[in-house]
């Protein structure tokens, strides 16, 4: 088991790391990040109304954010003395966060220190300190949206009247959201994509998510959230190829105050298809990785 | 560990196949009228003038189970099979798979390890689904392990080299009806607990009626020459779900054991 999660963990940072866009990312980071005021683009309109965002969608980044989404290293320093994987390139990078400024997650202490723990610990975590993506787990709210990019698995919106749904290739997961202000489930249901209600504000999509559960989390690096947090995310339509996405993360038993992330998301090319993501069923990345694995464990003394 | 976790899966689907076979006793008689008439039922319109058939739909049969007559057991209630005529057409070889899969199904059914469980075992499967329609699109959405399938409506023609567990879906409409092939299949989903299963030349074409309201009629005739002499076919019906406040909620059954050992990260200690 523990061998597995150490593989995919591996292979989610192989996969982001050697995508060709990854070289571009410092310099996208910035842009994408940045305030985003509704420009002058008008979209079409549904017949009940709806800004016309339907199609095929990505995060431009090829989910960088998902490995880090503050300022810092990519990989901890741990992996990188044992020179398992070493990235001198992308050592640091400005992250995505919109707020606070700086960069930097404001984490309780107690929260920190079991980020701290997990960022360690990430090549051979415990069962709790396991990053779900890497067993083919959701991913979470909004960590699904920004895992998906438009090459290696984008998102499809559907606006049929009254609702925004969205299908990702990425665990094969989707989200039904209604538009009428119907009230959340009780908070008692607790759901791996929580559950989300929107509502359009002029050009920008606002979906409010509860009923997540405790399990995921927003990088690989291990910041968390608990079951009590509150995303509220900003789909905003800056033209007809790309929308300014942001959440903002309210969870007070982990951070000390709101804190709000930002990415760009851009329309795939046509013809876009989305493929089958069958992650829980295929642990033969395992077998795979087995002597990358070994090597780590030899090198650790085990 | 894990033999528990399938354990505790297996008996969670019994209970709520029990419970879907005491609903669908007292529903039936209502519904017989509607479900046994070719009713001439027109369906409300898409914005595009196609049969809307979006909602929150579900069976009310065991078929998870067996898609065969069978009789109550450890896998689940007793009830009516849902394949036409009862008979499955197996070849020989595939007839000693079969029942090497039942003696197995415990461990070795796709369904106790919380894998995609492949169409058209998703509708049957005994949790609700969800259709939204757009044109060219008609996404449907499963609860249970959060299964999804996109079905073209646009024209587009099958992926050309693809082998997946929910196959690839190509739909059109003929008048009230939603037909859908779907081919691209692996061999590794079973149509139940039975051990009843299919190669990866299995082909299905699938049909979506609304005969009410509240009904739907949904057909599945399966064609694989490797496993079986010739094509077959199950009908069931659906049933919309009328709470006020029906939604998919989600049943990530390869994580409940995480869950209920406290093992998050949140709790971590």
């Amino acid at each position: 088991m523990k061998t597995r999660i150490l593989t995919l963990t591996l292979l989610v940072a192989v996969t982001a790391a050697t995508s060709p866009l990854m070289a571009q990312a410092q310099k996208k980071a910035a842009p994408a990040a940045a305030a985003a005021p509704a420009g002058k683009y008008v979209p079409a309109k549904l017949t009940d109304g709806q800004p016309d965002i339907q199609g095929h969608w990505g995060d431009i980044l090829e989910n960088i954010a998902s490995l880090n989404v503050e300022k810092g290293p990519l990989l901890n320093e741990t992996a990188v003395k044992l020179g398992v994987r070493n990235y001198p390139a992308l050592k640091m990078f400005n992250g995505f966060l919109v707020d606070p400024p700086e960069g930097l997650l404001p984490h309780q202490p107690w929260a920190l220190e079991r980020r701290n723990q997990a960022m360690k610990e990430f090549l051979a975590p415990s069962p709790a300190l396991m990053d779900p993506q890497t067993r083919g787990w959701p991913n979470g709210m909004p960590r699904e949206n920004y895992y998906s990019s438009i090459e290696n698995g984008p998102f499809q919106i559907l606006q049929p009247p009254g609702y925004v749904v969205f299908f990702y290739e990425i665990h094969h997961e989707f989200r039904i959201v209604p538009l009428d202000k119907r009230p959340h489930p009780g908070q008692d249901i607790k759901m791996w994509e929580g559950d989300s209600r929107g509502h359009w504000e002029g050009n920008t999509l606002v979906i409010e998510v509860k009923n997540s559960n405790d399990s995921t989390r927003y990088d690989v690096m291990g910041n968390f959230h608990t079951d009590q947090v509150v995303v509220t995310e900003r789909w905003t339509i800056l033209d007809k190829n790309s929308i300014d996405y942001k959440a903002t993360i309210d969870d007070p038993k982990v951070y000390t105050k709101p804190w709000t992330l930002g990415v760009k998301m851009v329309r795939a090319k046509p013809g876009t298809e989305i493929f089958e993501y069958a992650g829980v069923e295929g642990d033969t990345a395992a077998t795979e990785l087995a002597p990358a694995i070994r090597e780590f464990n030899e090198k650790k003394g085990k | 560990m894990e033999s528990v976790v399938r354990l505790m899966t297996i008996k969670r689907a019994a209970s709520a196949g029990v419970m879907a076979a005491a609903v669908a006793a007292v529903v039936f008689s209502a519904v017989g009228r509607e479900a046994s008439g070719q009713s001439a039922y027109r369906a409300p319109r898409t914005t595009d003038g196609k049969p809307d058939l979006q909602g929150i739909w579900r069976t009310m049969n065991s078929a998870n189970v067996n898609i065969q007559d069978h009789s109550a057991g450890s896998m689940g209630p007793a009830g009516h099979g849902v394949v036409v005529g009862n008979e499955l057409p197996y070849l020989p070889a595939a007839l000693a798979k079969k029942k090497q899969n039942a003696a197995k199904w415990r461990t070795e059914d796709p369904y106790a390890k919380c894998f995609l469980p492949g169409v058209p075992r998703a509708t049957y499967i005994g949790l609700p689904l969800q259709i939204v329609q757009t044109p060219g699109y008609v996404g449907i959405a499963y609860e249970y392990v959060h299964a999804s399938r996109m079905v073209y409506t646009n024209g587009t023609k099958h992926q050309p080299d693809v082998e997946w567990w929910m196959g690839d879906s190509r739909g059109k409409w003929e008048g009230e009806t939603l037909v859908v092939d779907v081919t691209n299949f692996n061999d590794q989903t079973w149509f139940d607990m039975a051990g009843n299963h299919h190669s990866s030349e299995l082909h299905v074409v699938e049909r979506y009626t609304r005969i009410g309201p509240d009904h739907m009629q949904y057909e599945a005739t399966i064609e694989d020459p490797k496993t079986f002499s010739k094509p077959w076919k199950m009908s069931m019906l659906l049933y919309r779900q009328k709470e006020a406040n029906a939604q998919l909620f989600d049943y990530s059954c390869f994580a409940f054991d995480h869950h209920e050992k406290g093992l998050s990260i949140s709790l971590a200690r």
